[in-house]
């Protein structure tokens, strides 16, 4: 059908066409092997009884999914990770704004700040997870005794569930603090002072200026940060897997969390099946709050 | 943009270079214990003596890695050629044919006198026999830090024999700061920390109070066996020593960790231990005692076995390794190294008398019964849930003096432990 | 003049109480890292002592000579920087090839396969990490360099980045011109875009590395031997071995962290640079 189509062109676009397809060969058959293949066939397993060990894999149809909503453990990791990102993003924003409104104007040691915020954000979770483990213990923890400088009593933050979950939200709001800064501020620099000026002449000033001109055009950046915050918080798992590591004042049932969940039926319990059916569900959430981001910001701009 | 592309591929084939170094013949060594490594460096290094070129590489990865690696790199031939893996892993890799049947050399080896019927039974599976039964993995018993004992008035000599003796002496044992908080335990639970390890110290109440986890029907098929009221009795015990007797508390360190630094008094556990206050506090003045009895009077105590992969029992090199790895002259090294007690026939007197603590592991009373883990492959995965469900139970006060709380709440983990045998179609009435 | 005064001095005000929060803040913000680097000079039983001192008493490097001691970690170093270099350079090659020609022509079935770009942006790796891994396991790729890689070479998000950004800086013209002067397509590529691609290709680039360089699970899944873990599974497995001996693991944490400080550092400006452009454009 496309060797039909391209006779309406010119030889000269014909070799040009031909270079393109040449170019993209290689590129999207990466992209098929390595993204788009192993996407199809994770909602194609899903509908199987999938064992990684044995040979025989049984079609069940939507079985699979059936059974996730009768489980106990896929329902509280569900619970958790919406716990975990809506606070974890909310908390992130709320702290940012701020920040990223004194730090975008012109002001002595900005870039310093700016770096020092961002810090977090570009180090490894391995390592700091590890970190915050040892910050939070119980026992020898900094954390317990800041708090007992205060005359707080010492909290187990690892170990009750309703804790360590906050415990986790904690640590994410300081590791992406710094990212969500940085694009406010980008946001903000591209607002034109213009804008400010004439607010100024209508005689306009503090909160009104925000509530007219700031929050209204820094919208699109706004929505920006906190979906690819959201889908960020919707995909942790290494915090969750290095702090639950280890016999020692870990959390286990208590942060479990969706990839975590996944993680463990299909390479704990080799459900290869069952653990699809999660990933098809993430998968369907993170593309339900790409695609209100989307609409969103066409409606907006 | 051109000139930094062409630097850093450069640089990367220097890399690669440097980070591809190739040895002449590596057997790969698996564990998922930790304090094993050195036994298998020491093991490796001695046995690299009588057979050179031959280096031996080790890795402890946490077990739970470590079935999904066996698992994925054993029919690739990338994965080790021996590894050690509990019972109910290697009955899964043996159902599904990738773990060979012992060759001939290594079967007549086993079968030579060194192993008592009972760990070749365990082992057996159709008549053939796979691995080698290098130590007995989980023989717990009751260590106590003495001078505690004499402090808190109690006789050193005298360690509690019964649970409820148990629960005595620890409340005598433990200490507080003003505010009521525990600074020093009197018995140390497992109480928190992922996977199938705080199922397993569950039992050693659970199992003493007169129940079991999962029990055989009459089918062949498996049930929950804990569902009754020895079953509430040993949940009521960890309720009652955190917040009724208040004897542990989560806040606290646990395990032999705070044992070692004299934050606990009391705590069961297996005989590495041993190995560990040799390695870490020399000074400590301590016991180890059968473990308490209830209803009954048992410990966990299963043979854990190396095995080889299917690449590695067709090497000479590697059926050496093994057998030397379970032979008499390497036992000793395999206690003072790990503190496991290895699980061939061996003369332990001249161990006794240097440490006596080993004396209930190697030594038993003659009435202390054994129970083992079954060999199913659901078992893993009863144990990792139930170790979930036992937590958020253990945390919650709602429990103390409550026994409809008790009785719904083992109810509940015996429902689920009954759903996950029914899902893995073992099952039965 | 009074007046002017005292709008100055409440301005002053203003300004130092910004700037108290603002430190305030960076002190929280630096703890952790603090807390760590101290921990590490820490002999054990220093670690366990209440009330836990910042600095330590008797500070030692034994911490760090039994790091070394114990795990190989100048090869997970070395894996690390072996893993991320060749994503960048992969990812670079694909998104300059791919950027050129999303941007610059037309032909049949760009919108498709556009979209197919777009989809392979939004679905999360972790979720389809099961599926890929059934094939590594088919191909015998486990536990190897090539198969650890591999889903690291490719990022569309990289393509859409350099689209843009040749799009807005070369123009047809220019291209037309090349052309007349006899240089062909493929010529154009590497003669005029990728020069002029120094810049976003850059912090495209840094951006691929630190991807590269804390991917966990996958190496988690694919890696099996002590030589082929990168930092972060090799740090994972230690802390798993020395659970509770926190001054060694903050020694490992700190050996772990400090590369990317330094590139932190050294690269302070690009790499916000790089963050606040990857922001601009979903």
């Amino acid at each position: 059908m496309q060797g039909l189509r391209l006779r309406k062109y010119s030889p000269y676009e014909r070799s040009r066409i031909l270079f393109c397809y040449v170019m993209l060969l290689p590129i999207f058959a990466l992209f098929f092997v390595l993204r788009i293949w192993p996407i199809i066939r994770t909602f194609w397993m899903s509908l199987f009884d999938w064992n990684l060990i044995g040979r025989n894999h049984s079609f069940i149809g939507l079985d699979n999914y059936a059974m996730l909503f009768q489980d106990p453990q896929f329902l509280l990791s569900m619970k958790n990770t919406f716990l975990y990102a809506g606070a974890s993003v909310a908390l992130c924003f709320v702290i940012s704004l701020p920040i990223a409104m004194v730090l975008a104007k012109k002001m002595r040691f900005s870039p310093f700040y700016q770096a020092i915020y961002f810090l977090p954000f570009i180090t490894p979770l391995v390592p700091m997870s590890v970190a915050w483990k040892w910050i939070y213990d119980p026992m020898y923890g900094i954390l317990n005794y800041i708090l007992s400088i205060f005359g707080m009593p010492s909290v187990g933050w690892l170990i009750y569930p309703n804790v360590a979950i906050w415990a986790l939200i904690i640590m994410n709001v300081w590791k992406n603090l710094g990212y969500n800064i940085v694009l406010l501020m980008v946001g903000l620099r591209n607002i034109s002072p213009v804008y400010y000026e004439a607010a100024s002449i209508d005689g306009a000033y503090g909160w009104k200026k925000f509530q007219y001109i700031t929050w209204p055009l820094l919208k699109p950046m706004i929505l920006y940060v906190v979906v690819t915050s959201t889908i960020n918080a919707f995909n942790v798992f290494t915090q969750v897997y290095v702090m639950t590591l280890g016999s020692q004042a870990a959390p286990g049932r208590a942060v479990r969390v969706l990839l975590y969940d996944i993680y463990e039926n299909a390479f704990r319990y080799f459900r290869l099946g069952y653990a699809s059916a999660e990933a098809v569900i993430l998968t369907i959430i993170v593309i339900a709050l790409t695609v209100v981001q989307f609409k969103y910001i066409k409606s907006e701009v | 943009m051109k000139r930094f592309l062409s630097i850093s591929a450069l640089v990367l084939v220097v890399l690669a270079v440097m980070v591809f170094p190739t040895f002449a013949k590596t057997i790969n060594v698996w564990t998922g214990f930790p304090e094993l490594e050195p036994y298998y460096k020491w093991a490796g290094d001695e046995f690299a003596k009588t057979h050179p070129g031959v280096q031996v590489e080790v890795l402890s990865t946490s077990l739970r890695e470590f079935e999904q690696k066996l698992v994925t790199s054993i029919p690739t031939g990338t994965g080790p050629e021996i590894f050690d893996v509990g019972p109910y892993i290697a009955i899964k890799l043996i159902d599904a044919g990738l773990l060979p049947a012992n060759p001939e050399d290594i079967d007549s080896y086993l079968k030579s006198g060194a192993w008592s019927q009972f760990s070749i039974d365990y082992v057996t599976i159709d008549g053939k026999t796979y691995g080698l039964p290098m130590m007995n993995g989980s023989r717990a018993a009751l260590f106590y830090n003495k001078d505690m004992f004499v402090e808190a008035g109690l006789d050193p000599d005298k360690p509690p024999t019964t649970l409820t003796d148990l629960m005595e002496m620890a409340r005598k044992l433990t200490k507080y700061d003003e505010a009521g908080n525990v600074v020093r335990s009197g018995l140390s639970l497992r109480i928190s920390g992922g996977g199938s390890g705080l199922t397993e110290k569950f039992r050693f109440i659970l199992n003493n109070a007169g129940a079991d986890l999962i029990v055989p029907t009459a089918n062949g098929k498996w049930k929950n066996g804990f569902n009754n009221a020895a079953g509430e009795e040993a949940l009521r015990f960890y309720i009652d020593a955190l917040y009724k007797y208040k004897v542990d508390a989560p806040e606290v360190r646990h395990d032999s960790d705070a044992f070692v630094t004299n934050v606990t008094a009391m705590f069961m556990r297996e005989s590495w231990v041993i190995g560990e206050v040799i390695a870490k506090n020399p000074e400590l003045n301590y016991g180890v005692a059968p473990m308490p009895a209830g209803e009954r009077y048992e410990t966990l105590a299963q043979p854990w076995s190396i095995y080889m992969s299917m690449d590695g029992a067709k090497s000479k090199e590697v059926r050496e390794f093994m057998m030397f790895l379970t032979s008499a002259e390497a036992a000793p090294q395999l206690i003072e190294l790990s503190g496991w007690i290895p699980e061939r026939e061996f003369d332990y007197e001249y161990l006794v008398e240097e440490t006596p603590q080993y004396e209930v592991f190697v030594n038993p009373p003659a009435d202390l019964g054994f129970y083992t883990d079954p060999v199913i492959p659901a078992f893993d995965e009863v144990q990792t849930k139930v170790a979930d469900e036992l937590m958020a139970a253990f945390l919650n006060k709602d429990l103390v003096d409550n026994p409809e709380g008790i009785a719904k709440a083992i109810d509940d983990i015996a429902d689920l432990v009954d759903s996950i045998l029914k899902r893995n179609n073992a099952y039965g009435k | 003049m009074s007046k002017m005064t005292k709008d100055h001095s409440l301005g002053f005000l203003q300004r130092v109480l910004k700037h108290l929060a603002l430190i305030i803040g960076s002190i929280i913000m630096v703890i952790p890292f603090v807390w760590m680097f101290t921990t590490a000079f820490k002999p054990e039983v220093e670690v366990l002592i209440w009330p836990p001192k910042l600095l330590p008493k008797a500070p030692t490097y034994q911490n760090f000579i039994d790091l070394f001691r114990q795990a190989p970690f100048f090869r997970y170093f070395m894996n690390s920087v072996l893993i991320s270099g060749i994503s960048t350079i992969s990812i670079l090659m694909i998104s300059l090839v791919g950027g050129f020609i999303f941007s610059k022509y037309r032909f049949p079935g760009k919108n498709f396969l556009f979209t197919v770009l777009i989809v392979t942006a939004i679905v999360p790796f972790e979720s389809y990490v099961i599926p890929l891994y059934t094939t590594m396991v088919k191909w015998g790729w486990i536990n190897t360099y090539r198969g650890i890689i591999a889903p690291y070479l490719v990022m569309s998000f990289g393509i859409f980045l350099l689209r843009q950004h040749i799009g807005s800086t070369i123009s047809d013209e220019l291209m037309d011109a090349a052309r007349i002067d006899g240089c062909s397509e493929f010529g154009i590529l590497t003669r005029i875009v990728l020069p002029l691609s120094k810049s976003s290709g850059g912090a495209l680039g840094i951006f691929a590395f630190t991807q590269a360089w804390i991917a966990f699970m996958w190496p988690l899944l694919l890696a099996n031997k002590k030589e082929m873990f990168n930092m972060e599974i090799g740090l994972t497995m230690f802390q798993y071995r020395f659970s509770t001996n926190y001054s060694l693991l903050m020694a490992g944490s700190v050996i772990s962290v400090v590369p990317m400080i330094i590139i932190f550092v050294v690269l302070r400006r690009q790499i916000i640079e790089s963050i606040s452009l990857t922001g601009l454009k979903g």
